[in-house]
């Protein structure tokens, strides 16, 4: 079972956050023989929990806590989105994490290169695919071809497309890993019911604790971080199950709370020797957030699809994953057949009326595809707090400014044009074109990592540059977004950070 | 309250009842209040006094032109997530929903389409 540290236990390591980022970190530390305790805001569900009720999952793993400006959709939750993420596992391409030098200066924007090359970043992306049981890759088989995306493979081939996948997906094609088989529940969104898609719950989680050097924490809500006079970070502050005031004592520290919540921590970690919050001398901190531009097209096609049977996504087209200057704007973007309830569908189309009602009665023949475009750094993009509302647990409440830069929006309309020719080759009729389009849950920049320490928060370890023994672990890392699903990266470079931060360890510079 | 849902999603084949379960719930959710005043006299207003009693089309018109204020995003967003989470209008839709009582949809139809034209794999 697992273990129990106690609060003044100044040799532990401390992981807040038990997503992606901190559930990954966590587990490959404990397995290096790091003593880890990971203090979790939400709950930890079983997996009789998991049921397929968009809206009760929603009650048990969603985080509402207070916000203001533009939606996130984020989980409060033991797996943190690995719970509620459709297992979209894509890498950056080389391109993509120098965008600087491949796209030059853009105007509005805060380009800078990441720190570390694609190929530095390659070898965990392998470990990463191997971890999650990505399909397509290490040998394992390619997802199966749910009927969203026969009709995206066919509409792509008639529209000129020849780069398409059905791989690439977290989720377990066959029996692997002491996880079951895909059985196409179609609730991706809401949790794996088996446990075939990867998550933090079932996998990082317990096996850490099957190490010996791991506590989980859940119900515990970090709301500040505390350090001593030279600025190293000497513990963490946290809200138990109570609703108490605890401080567990630590020799380090990693954020991995979905960079919104990381941003807060952060700010409202300020102190006389850090007036404008952890890691922020360079006044980075909540700049450049990044959210993917999504652009998403239905269609009604001339025959049944039943694209609400099976995985939510399965189904890419690459073609446009490129930086092709000649197309008028920077960077590119994956188109991805993605499916869900009436509910969700009618949310994502919007519309009301008699219109609307004709299109959605058409439930059975739609087909729906989304493009995931690359989202460049704006630093007025960015999470600040309001001190002037406070939130259940007495926190200022997060604040996020978001603007569209006009590259995405030429980025927007080639891909609602790219979707609507792949539609209409297929004699699919009534196409429109989704009603959000921004990314409600790719949450990326405001702690990134940079060369020089003016332009970033972190350093090429997401160390932060500020404070040695504190470290950053989420999408809140990444200089760019690339136009790929952001979490087969983060799992990268958490596994990444693990051998960084084990290896100071045991050099005894941390 | 039902009415307007009516005209929000005039879904054929969806019954009075399902729309009066939509309207009853958001009428007892006391978070709802204010929206609810803000539609009534908006509504009412715009229609010489009495909306309800409008032509149809004199109805949509109105909604049509309050459709960006804040009580009608409200309400628009909250009977929308009610109605389809009715597994009567699933029923019509012919959405399956839950399935892993079923086993999911692996056996059952996933992958089944059988209308497209032949294309290299």
């Amino acid at each position: 079972m697992s273990k129990v540290y106690d609060l003044d236990d100044r040799s532990v390591f401390v992981v807040i956050g038990s997503g992606a980022g901190g559930g990954t970190l966590a587990n490959e530390l404990a397995h290096k023989g790091v003593d880890v305790v990971c203090l979790e805001a939400g709950s930890r569900l079983d997996m009789s929990d998991i049921v397929n009720d968009l809206n009760e999952m929603d009650k048990l793993v969603g985080w509402h806590d207070l916000r203001e400006g533009s939606p996130t959709w984020l989980c409060k939750t033991v797996g943190g989105t690995t719970m509620r993420w459709s297992a979209v596992s894509l890498r950056f391409k080389d391109y993509e994490m120098k965008p600087l030098t491949t796209y030059g200066k853009v105007e509005g924007t805060s380009l800078i290169d990441w720190p570390i090359s694609y190929k530095e970043l390659a070898p965990f992306y392998t470990r990463a695919e191997s971890k999650m049981g990505v399909s397509g890759t290490g040998g394992i088989p390619n997802s199966s071809e749910t009927n969203n995306a026969k009709v995206l493979r066919a509409g792509g081939a008639l529209a000129g497309y020849r780069d398409y996948s059905t791989a690439h997906i977290a989720i377990n094609p066959e029996a692997r890993d002491g996880r079951p088989g895909c059985q196409q529940l179609a609730f991706c969104f809401s949790g794996c019911a088996i446990g075939a898609k990867w998550s933090t719950l079932y996998t990082e989680i317990p096996k850490a604790e099957e190490t010996e050097h791991f506590e989980l924490r859940s119900e515990s809500m970090v709301v500040r971080i505390n350090h001593n006079k030279s600025g190293k970070v000497t513990g963490v502050v946290y809200l138990d199950k109570n609703g108490n005031r605890q401080e567990q004592k630590a020799r380090g520290v990693a954020v991995a709370c979905n960079v919104v919540e990381t941003t807060r921590l952060l700010l409202n970690s300020d102190s006389n020797l850090f007036p404008k919050g952890l890691g922020n001398s360079s006044d980075q901190v909540g700049r450049n957030y990044m959210k993917h531009q999504h652009s998403g097209v239905a269609a009604i096609m001339p025959g049944e699809v039943n694209a609400h049977r099976g995985a939510r996504q399965t189904g890419l087209i690459f073609d446009e994953w490129k930086h092709d200057a000649s197309r008028g704007f920077v960077s590119g973007y994956t188109i991805q057949a993605m499916f869900a309830s009436p509910g969700m569908i009618a949310g994502a189309i919007g519309g009301w009326g008699d219109s609307f009602a004709e299109f959605i009665s058409d439930y059975t023949k739609m087909a729906y595809s989304f493009a995931s475009c690359e989202d460049l750094p704006e630093p007025d993009n960015r999470i600040t707090l309001d001190y002037s509302k406070k939130d259940l647990n007495g926190l200022p409440v997060p604040v996020l400014a978001y603007t569209q830069h006009d590259n995405s929006k030429a980025l927007e309309e080639h891909s609602i044009a790219a979707m609507t020719d792949i539609y209409k080759s297929l004699g699919g009729a009534k196409i429109t074109r989704s009603y959000g389009n921004i990314s409600t849950c790719h949450n990326m920049g405001t702690a990134r990592m940079s060369e020089n320490p003016e332009d970033g928060v972190t350093n090429r370890w997401g160390q932060v540059h500020d404070i040695p023994n504190l470290f950053v672990s989420d999408g809140g890392l990444f200089p760019s977004s690339g136009a790929g699903n952001p979490t087969l990266t983060i799992v990268a470079l958490a596994i990444r950070q693990a051998e960084h931060i084990a290896s100071r360890m045991s050099q005894g510079t941390l | 309250m039902q009415r307007f849902i009516e005209l929000l999603f005039p879904i054929e084949g969806v019954e009075s009842a399902s729309f009066s379960t939509v309207a009853m719930a958001i009428l007892d959710n006391p978070d709802l209040s204010e929206p609810i005043n803000n539609a009534v006299k908006s509504l009412n207003d715009m229609a010489e006094g009495n909306w309800l009693n409008a032509e149809v089309a004199a109805q949509t018109q109105t909604m049509k032109a309050q459709e960006t204020q804040p009580w009608f995003v409200t309400l628009f967003i909250m009977s929308r997530a009610l109605l389809f989470d009715l597994p009567d209008v699933w029923s019509i839709l012919d959405y399956e929903g839950p399935s892993t009582e079923f086993g999911g949809y692996k056996y059952r139809g996933f992958d089944d389409i059988d209308w497209l034209p032949k294309v290299a794999p």
